[in-house]
């Protein structure tokens, strides 16, 4: 050994033993004292590597593997009885002593015992909180069972996070604790201990769940081990359809393993489709059609009937498909591909779609207006006397009409007299009458479909033909020219009219009279009425001998003659859905109002004794 | 400058009583007095570890495998041969050994792999820390393997000359003579580095 190394060894045993500084020791070797504060200096430098930190969380996963390790591969014990300590010495103080030992180790062990059991209530961040760690560190080294173990221990570190939840100090540690809790459940590869595992582990989210708390790496768990917390099954069928209303019965089945469970269940509807009623409570619909359902209480004994009544657009033909499903709402992994079902609803095109029919009867003196539905079923044969020329409000909650002659004599409000009258429409029962305008020789009243307005013909006798436009909410006159039987184009913008002026024909005309096109050319050309869609312009005409129902398609000018046969046709208007034309036809030996699809096919009669009347503008029958 | 102590200088003939009691009971086939001696070295065989692959993963993978190693092979180990602490540093050294053999690729030491100061100490003394700790690192780097593990068992681990040679199998004077090179070498580089 050089005198260098020497120095360097005698200094560096100094400096550990803490008997002597730098300086004093290099002091003590000056021919060396710059070599040696060099290599000093760097041993010191050398020391600081120390400050280098191994991580808690490895520490402590690194020992758990080694443990579970040590378990499985266990050693055999070597006795070895040289290797047995044996007291030093044995001389008369042995007793003495031993009572000391015995005394401290007493003292000892009771303060050990205390301070577990007070720890055992410690939380993360808490002074106590090593010693409860450590403490089951020991439990579960001596305990006989360790799966079960790490699973309360799993479970306690549950607790504690939901405890110490919004402590952002202390949920970093209890986070950090039940992910190694995690850690050391993943080490049971057996597939009974998996078993037990995932059970406990659903448990543990569904506490989680409660808690508000997020804990991603449990859930990234229980995917890989595929847990399913609950496997709901979702059956869909539609119960009925009938009268607008579709009814879907979801059928949610609890399959287990878990019971009960709350589940979520969404649908949306198509867009012809609008929520009427559900039977849970728990269920809201959004403006785009989305139905959510929370259920609750899904217990593996009984699955639960969700019922939905929806009602669909009744001008729609066609397939409806409802898929509802049952959303994963954090507390149920369910990958089964039960957990969607559709339910298929075809709506056949009805002939006639459904509607109420407004019509005109006449003893030849006063009229009365009732109402039978599209399938022929009375409703109300009276529905108002001594009224004419009927006209429903766009969305039927309101009827308007021409109060006759005679009116008066109803008494009360009646007493007006003549004019356009307004009822509200109530169950087949009219209410609450009122004058809208005080008018006599009124014929052909039509609505605009946007509500706002009411164009109407006036006759009185000698004068020519006008027509009013009036509000429909207080009956103020808008506009007043010459023309017959309006009606309404579908933007409420114009009104198509009879008129000579100067050709016969049909006119186009904006609601105050003027910029007036020519449609259509036949001096008997009447009754015009649009379809819904605009597509269809129908009418009556005498043009080829007698009254017959015509169909025109403005776009093209394709004309289409739907009747043809001796008989009068007229007073065309179509079903609320566009697809049949009602008219009044005395082809069946008397006056009748008929329903036809729109090539003249299927007739059918509606309605017996429409007539006589002398005026068919005020014979014409309304339809909703 | 802070007064040089060598903690760990411990020699094998006054070892603490309790230890060779764990590792009696622990060659005897005792968890959890083999756990107690894992509690006891880890931090060291990870610090040892680490400043000879340089990466945080992998040390402490070849750490966790060491005391597997230790408790399968706790057969071969005899108690009045080589000190238990030797002996586990003997393993480490072994695995780190293999781990370059199998990985003759090694990944560049990354500045972040000795990231970890201790926890106790102040913010500006953690970074502190961390410079040095990296400055360190890339000093070894540059040295022997030999003189390497002789600086760093006996600086960074404190081990004692005695411990260290019988860690590496080489005579007491041996590694005194790689400790004097070593520390050499190691003050020009740091020495230069600092320039």
């Amino acid at each position: 050994m050089s005198k260098l190394e020497q120095a360097l060894e005698d200094c560096l045993a100094r400096l550990a033993s803490g008997e002597t500084t730098l300086e004093d020791c290099l002091a003590r070797y000056p021919e060396h004292a710059d070599k040696l504060r060099r290599l000093l200096i760097t041993v010191n430098k050398l020391e600081r590597g120390r400050a280098v930190w191994l991580s808690p969380a490895f520490k402590a996963r690194a020992r758990t593997q080694l443990v579970a390790h040590m378990r499985a591969n266990p050693r055999q014990p070597r006795v070895k009885p040289w290797a047995i300590p044996w007291p030093r010495r044995f001389g008369l103080a042995f007793g003495q002593a031993f009572n000391l030992a015995f005394n401290l180790t007493a003292i000892l062990l009771l303060f050990m015992a205390t301070g577990t059991v007070l720890a055992q209530t410690a939380l993360p961040g808490d002074a106590l909180y090593g010693w409860k760690v450590t403490s089951e560190r020991v439990w579960r080294a001596v305990h006989i069972d360790p799966l079960k173990t790490d699973l309360l221990v799993a479970t306690r570190r549950v607790q504690e996070l939901v405890q110490v939840v919004g402590d952002p100090q202390a949920e970093l540690v209890a986070r950090q604790s039940y992910q190694q809790s995690l850690f050391i459940l993943t080490r049971y590869t057996s597939p009974d201990s998996q078993e037990i595992i995932s059970n406990a582990l659903v448990e543990q989210k569904d506490q989680f769940y409660k808690a508000g708390v997020s804990v991603p790496e449990l859930d990234r768990l229980l995917t890989t081990l595929n847990v399913k917390e609950a496997d709901l099954r979702l059956d869909n069928q539609v119960a009925a359809v009938e009268h607008g209303l579709i009814t879907y019965t979801l059928t949610i089945t609890n399959t287990g393993p878990r019971s009960p469970v709350t589940a979520t269940i969404v649908t949306a509807l198509s867009p012809v489709e609008k929520l009427v009623s559900a039977s849970d409570t728990d269920c809201r619909s959004s403006a785009d059609g989305v139905i959510t359902c929370t259920v609750g209480n899904l217990t593996t004994e009984t699955p639960h009937d969700l019922h939905l009544i929806t009602a669909f657009d009744p001008c729609y033909a066609g397939i409806i498909s409802n898929t509802a499903t049952i959303a994963d709402t954090g507390n149920i992994i369910n990958t089964n591909s039960n957990n969607k079902a559709v339910a298929v609803s075809t709506i056949a095109a009805p002939f006639p779609y459904y509607a109420q029919v407004a019509y005109v009867q006449s003893n030849g003196r006063t009229h009365t207006i009732g109402l039978v539905d599209s399938d022929t079923h009375l409703l109300n044969g009276s529905l108002h006397i001594r009224a004419a020329a009927p006209v429903w409000s766009p969305n039927g909650t309101k009827i308007a009409f021409f109060g006759e002659e005679g009116i008066s004599e109803l008494e009360g409000v009646y007493s007006r007299g003549n004019g356009i009258w307004l009822v509200d429409f109530i169950n087949a029962q009219v209410r609450n009458p009122r004058q809208l305008v005080a008018l006599d020789h009124v014929k052909n009243i039509a609505w605009s479909p946007d509500g706002t307005k009411l164009a109407l013909e006036i006759r009185p006798p000698g004068l020519p033909h006008e027509i009013m436009v009036v509000e429909a909410r207080n009956g103020r006159s808008i506009s007043r020219f010459a023309g017959e039987q309006p009606a309404w184009s579908p933007d409420s913008q114009k009104l198509m009219i009879k008129s000579c002026a100067p050709n016969c024909g049909l006119w186009q005309v904006n609601p105050n009279g003027r910029g007036g096109e020519q449609i259509t050319f036949g001096e008997t050309d009447s009754y015009p009425a649009w379809s819904p869609t605009g597509q269809y312009l129908a009418f009556a005409s005498q043009g080829e001998g007698n009254w017959e129902i015509y169909l025109l398609q403005p776009a093209d000018g394709k004309l289409l003659r739907l009747t043809q046969r001796p008989s009068t046709d007229t007073t065309p208007v179509f079903g609320p859905c566009g697809q049949e034309i009602y008219l009044r036809t005395d082809t069946y030996g008397s006056w009748w109002v008929t329903v036809m699809k729109l090539d003249g096919s299927d007739e059918r009669k509606v309605q017996e004794g429409v007539g006589p009347s002398d005026d068919w503008g005020l014979a014409r029958p309304a339809v909703h | 400058m802070v007064a040089l102590k060598n903690a760990g200088a411990t020699a094998a003939s006054d070892r603490p009583s309790s230890e060779l009691e764990l590792t009696q009971r622990a060659v005897s086939g005792d968890p959890d007095a083999f756990a107690a001696l894992y509690d006891f070295y880890v931090e060291q065989i990870y610090r040892f570890v680490l400043f000879r692959v340089g990466d945080e993963q992998t040390a402490e993978d070849l750490t966790s495998q060491v005391f597997l190693k230790a408790w399968n092979n706790l057969s071969s180990y005899q108690i009045r041969g080589l000190p238990f602490k030797a002996w586990l540093f003997r393993i480490a050294r072994n695995s780190v050994i293999d781990y370059y053999r199998t990985y003759k690729e090694t990944t560049p030491l990354e500045p972040s792999a000795l990231t970890k100061p201790d926890p106790a100490a102040e913010v500006g003394d953690q970074v502190e820390q961390l410079l040095q700790a990296e400055e360190l690192r890339l000093a070894l780097q540059q040295l022997t393997e030999d003189q390497r593990q002789v600086l760093t068992l006996r600086f960074i681990e404190g081990l004692s000359t005695e411990e260290v040679a019988n860690v590496m199998g080489k005579r007491q004077g041996a590694i005194r003579a790689l400790q004097m090179r070593g520390l050499q070498a190691l003050a020009e580089i740091i020495e230069t580095s600092d320039e």
